[in-house]
This record gives structure tokens, C-alpha cells and sequence, in this order.
């Protein structure tokens, strides 16, 4: 019998965590790991390491195939460009304070897209090998370039069996045309809203009056379409976190049942103003904070609400071929299934490989509408793209579920070759691996309940947190 | 060997302050982990910046400042083997499963 390799970490109680490439994991303790270092496993070690698809007898075993197949459909392959995220301008009507890098003053010229850009960009749409499109909207505010919105919106329908539109508006100032923009059932609205009132006021609409444009928007949004079209983001300020039950509750008044919480990007001139050393154990001290009241909330109301990463997570921990969040999957191909065009026509790969440029610290575009891809470009990005042979995370416990993220390391370090665990992107995805992984063994029954919820599951089946005694 | 003893150093000396204020202390490595020490040495060496680790003939010599205790850094070291080991010893698995799944 062969056991698949197996990576370990210390977890609570003295615990260590064992996981193999294809995700599979269990918990067992010091004794275990040295009768498997030093190959003397008993016949109930190989039973268990058998039974959960971590041992094999051959190649003609099904438990051989069992296991390529569940490591193959971890790998995210390359896929056909299908989704791109336009900034048609970089103009916006509020001036939020972490926000400068993607925004010009509304009056300004020069930050739009021009006739010649629109022209290209649809050209360019006409030659994709894809029969479905999705088109994020972001800016600047693009609804103050409703014009070319409804151009780019019109080709798409015409020209592909499929197309999806997401405007990333900030519901500031919304004229009756762009309501019925809007109102298309292909057409969904993703917003801002920090959660509260407050905090929202402060860190963007600023006055009173404006904010309660802003407020009357959300509601007008939320009431007419409902949350299958509209989904809000609240973005944090570590060193100004809010109360947690106050986000959930003003969340669940929206109607809303997914909570993503972001922090302030750490890109763009943001950086210059927010301090982000030191900032991660604020920020995890919070987090688990929100996700304990999330669990309180679950066990004693019907409608469960998640935090959408944290889902996430779990979901890529428990289940194979999770690859539909952009940030976190392996390899993370750069530059092939989704592009930023931004507002001068230029290609990214991602919009923080935008922010970073746009500093002008490195230049991380790819192409332009223009000539089209640079593809020698796009292939140096891609050389570190996945985490199959990374120094660090060939050991590392949580490689089957985490991912690499170039973009970041060359944001925040200028390189990609320094250890992982000096990374902010490794260090804050070990934290919540490690929170994950407490809540999956976690024997407390309201836990065990949000788990299922989080999970897709009627009910969080504990022998899913497999032990070796 | 029994596991447990085998992942006790022989000798330990007790900490001594030298003159680069790191304590030294002497680990034992059992023989049939030797052939690993190369590759888990490099990569404790840049998790423990501080840390001095000198390679002899059998055993390690490690230099260790004020803050890095002993016992914890003793056990990261062993983990660190038993990665280098685990990795080495899947190779054949490894080459198994891109074959079933690459062809190659
Ligand atoms: S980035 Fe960090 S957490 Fe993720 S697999 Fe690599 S070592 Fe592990």
C-alpha cells in the first residue's frame, strides 16, 4: 500500500492537520506522523489512510483514479477570454478616501473612452472564439458614460448566444434613463455600501445631503430589483472597523444574505495614506469576531447569512473544480479568460495590475485595443502563475486549496521570489485556512449548523472532519 | 529505532552565551534522515534568519539568539526533515499521477 504524500501543520490541542495534493485532510497527532516518517504505519493507520483517499495499492487501483481526479479537477485550466472589466471612464462623482487611483474629478477631460477606443474594443469582441460574454462595467462611476454602456451592451446581444452585464456603480447620482439601463434582465447592479451609515458617510458620500442620495438609491435598487440583481460590497478601513452586529443587521435589512469583506486595497494611492504594516492581526481579530456573530445570527434566525470568502474557502477546501473567484485559484493564469481594458484602451491582466501601473511603480499592462495582446508579456506574468513547484508551498499544508497571486507580491514587494511566508497574500491566506479549518472541527453545534448552510448542505456532516486516533 | 528516541538529540549541551551573544547547542541527527539535511537546513535557515546552523558529520551545530527557544526551533527543524523526506519519498506517486493524468 502507498500513501499519497502528505503535508502537516500543528493545529489546536496539540493536533497536527494532514492534508494531500488532491485536498484530502485529517487531523491525528505526533505519533502518527512519526510511524509515517519513519514508515512503520499499522494496518488501522492504512485502513483509515485507505478509506479517505489517501492511499493507494497501484496504478490499476480505483483509488489511484479516485485520487487523479480529484487532484485534476483542482487544477484550473486555461480558459477561452470570456469576461472583461471596462473602465469606459476614470471620471466619478464622489471622491472616496481610498479610492484616488481609479478616479478623476468629475468635470475632468481626457479620462474617457474615445470613439476610436469604443470601435476597437467591439472589434476586438467580434473576433472572440466564445459564444458567451460577461461585461463588468467599473470606472471612475460608468454610469456617467451611459452612451457607451448601452453601445457596448447593444453589440453584445447582437453578436453572442449569451451576455451578462455587471455595472459597478455607486448609486450616486442615477438618472431615469440609466434606471431603465438598469432594469434589463441581463443587466445586474453591484454597489458600495460600507456597512454603516456612519462609516459609509465618512469614508464617501461625505455630506449629508449626498449621502442621502446615495441611501434613497440603495433602497430605490434593492426595492425594485430585488437581490438577484443587486449585491453590495462594504470595504473596511482596518484601523476604523465597524461593530459587527450593526453591518449584519443593516446587510439583512437590504435583503441580503452574502457579506464580502474587504479591506482597503493596499494598492494605489491608497497606500500612501493608510498604514497596512502590522495591520493583519487587526483585521483577523475583527474577522473572526464577524464571523462568531454570523454564527450567532444563523443559530437563532431562518434566513442564514456567510461571508462570502470565507464560504469560498470552505467550498474550495470540501469540493473540487471551485474556480470561480478570480483571486484565488491554481494556477492563476493571468491574462487569458478575463482583461481590464481601462479607460485609455490599454489591457491588464487584473484591476490591481491597473492600480499598480497607474502609480506608475511598474507597468503591468498587457496590450492595448489597439495591437492586441503582448503576449511575451502576459507569458512572464503567467511563469510564476501557479504553486505547483513554489519552495514554500510544495510544503505547505493548505497548497491544495490556495492559489498564488502575483499581482499582489509585485504590488506590495516589486518581486515574486521572496518566501512565501513573508508575503502578505500567504500570511493572510494561512490565517484563514487555519480559521477554516477550526470551524470545520469545530464541535460546537451553532458552528456546526452555519457550516451547512455555508456549505450548500441541509445538514454539516462532522464525519466530513476525519481524525486518525 | 524507536520513533521517540530517534527524534531526541544524543547530546544537547546546556545554553551557553559565546561572544555573538547566540547560545550553541549541538543536535543529533539519526542516521537514516542524513540524507535530507541539506535540503531542510536551507530552508530552516531562511525561516530562522537569525539562527546559525552549521552542518557537521552527523549532527548540526546551531547557534540560536535570545529569542528562539531551543525545544521549538528543534521541533520546526525535525518537521522541516520529515518535509524534505516526505517530498522525496513521493516522488514516485508524484510521477504516477502526472502520468495517469498528463500522460507524461
Ligand atoms: S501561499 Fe502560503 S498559504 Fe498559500 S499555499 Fe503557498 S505557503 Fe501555503
Amino acid at each position: 500500500m502507498k500513501v499519497w504524500p502528505l503535508k502537516f501543520r500543528e493545529h489546536d490541542h496539540g493536533e497536527l492537520l494532514f492534508t494531500n495534493e488532491a485536498g484530502g485532510f485529517f487531523r491525528s497527532d505526533q505519533r502518527f506522523l512519526e510511524r509515517y516518517v519513519d514508515g512503520i504505519l499499522t494496518d488501522d493507520d492504512f485502513e483509515f489512510l485507505r478509506r479517505h483517499g489517501h492511499a493507494y495499492r497501484d496504478t490499476s487501483d480505483a483509488a489511484f483514479d479516485g485520487f487523479c481526479g480529484r487532484w485534476a479537477r483542482r487544477i484550473n485550466p486555461v480558459s477561452k477570454l470570456n469576461y472583461f472589466i471596462l473602465i469606459p471612464t476614470l471620471r466619478c462623482n464622489l471622491t472616496c478616501d481610498y479610492c484616488q487611483v481609479s478616479r478623476a474629478p468629475e468635470t475632468a477631460s481626457g479620462f474617457d473612452w474615445n470613439d476610436e477606443i469604443l470601435r476597437q474594443f467591439l472589434g476586438s469582441l467580434s473576433k472572440l472564439d466564445t459564444e458567451t460574454i460577461k461585461i463588468e462595467f467599473q470606472g471612475g462611476e460608468p454610469l456617467l458614460r451611459l452612451d457607451i454602456l448601452e453601445e457596448v451592451r447593444e453589440f453584445c446581444r447582437n453578436n453572442f448566444r449569451q451576455a451578462e452585464f455587471v455595472v459597478c456603480t455607486n448609486l450616486q447620482s442615477v438618472s431615469e434613463e440609466a434606471w431603465e439601463f438598469l432594469g434589463a434582465a441581463d443587466t445586474f447592479i453591484s454597489t458600495s455600501f460600507d456597512g454603516v451609515e456612519e462609516v459609509h458617510r465618512s469614508q464617501r458620500t461625505k455630506e449629508s445631503v449626498v449621502h442621502s442620495e446615495f441611501r434613497s438609491n440603495l433602497q430605490r435598487a434593492f426595492s425594485e430589483f430585488g437581490t438577484a440583481k443587486v449585491s453590495a460590497l462594504p470595504t473596511l478601513d482596518v484601523h476604523n472597523l465597524p461593530d459587527p452586529d450593526t453591518v449584519i443587521r443593516s446587510f439583512v435589512e437590504l435583503g441580503l444574505r452574502s457579506i464580502y469583506l474587504r479591506r482597503v486595497n493596499y494598492q494605489g494611492f491608497a497606500r500612501k495614506r493608510y498604514d497596512f504594516r502590522d495591520t493583519q492581526e487587526a483585521w483577523m481579530e475583527f474577522y473572526r469576531r464577524f464571523v462568531d456573530r454570523l454564527v450567532e445570527h444563523n443559530w437563532e434566525n431562518d434566513d442564514a447569512v456567510e461571508e462570502y470568502y470565507l464560504s469560498h474557502l470552505l467550498r474550495r477546501i470540501f469540493r473540487t473544480g471551485v474556480q470561480n473567484h478570480v483571486d484565488l485559484r491554481n494556477p492563476n493564469w493571468l491574462g487569458y479568460d478575463y482583461l481590464v481594458v481601462d479607460f485609455d484602451g490599454q489591457y491588464y491582466p487584473t484591476d490591481e495590475a491597473r492600480m499598480v501601473s497607474r502609480i506608475g511603480r511598474l507597468d503591468l499592462s498587457i496590450g492595448d485595443v489597439d495591437s492586441g495582446i503582448d503576449a511575451r508579456k502576459r507569458d512572464v506574468l503567467n511563469s510564476a502563475a501557479s504553486n505547483f513547484e513554489d519552495p514554500d508551498c510544495i510544503h505547505c499544508v493548505y497548497q491544495a486549496y490556495c492559489g498564488p497571486d502575483v499581482i499582489d507580491d509585485l504590488s506590495r514587494y516589486g518581486r515574486i521570489d521572496i518566501p512565501r511566508h513573508e508575503t502578505a497574500h500567504c500570511q493572510h491566506h494561512t490565517a484563514l485556512f487555519d480559521f477554516a479549518f477550526e470551524l470545520i472541527y469545530s464541535e460546537d453545534p451553532k458552528v456546526q449548523r452555519s457550516l451547512g448552510h455555508w456549505l450548500g448542505t441541509p445538514k454539516y456532516r462532522t464525519e466530513l472532519a476525519a481524525r486518525l486516533k | 529505532m524507536h520513533p521517540d528516541d530517534s527524534r531526541k538529540p544524543i547530546q544537547v549541551n546546556e545554553p551557553s552565551e559565546n561572544h555573538n551573544t547566540l547560545s550553541k547547542f549541538r543536535l543529533d541527527i539519526p542516521v537514516e534522515l542524513t540524507a535530507f539535511l541539506n535540503s531542510a537546513v536551507a530552508r530552516i535557515g531562511y525561516l530562522f534568519p537569525t539562527a546559525r546552523i552549521d552542518a557537521r558529520d552527523g549532527y548540526l551545530e546551531i547557534g540560536l539568539p535570545e529569542n528562539l527557544d531551543f525545544d521549538d526551533f528543534r521541533q520546526q527543524l525535525f518537521y522541516s526533515i520529515y518535509r524534505e523526506k516526505i517530498r522525496e519519498e513521493g516522488k514516485d506517486s508524484r510521477h504516477a499521477l502526472n502520468v495517469a493524468v498528463f500522460g507524461q
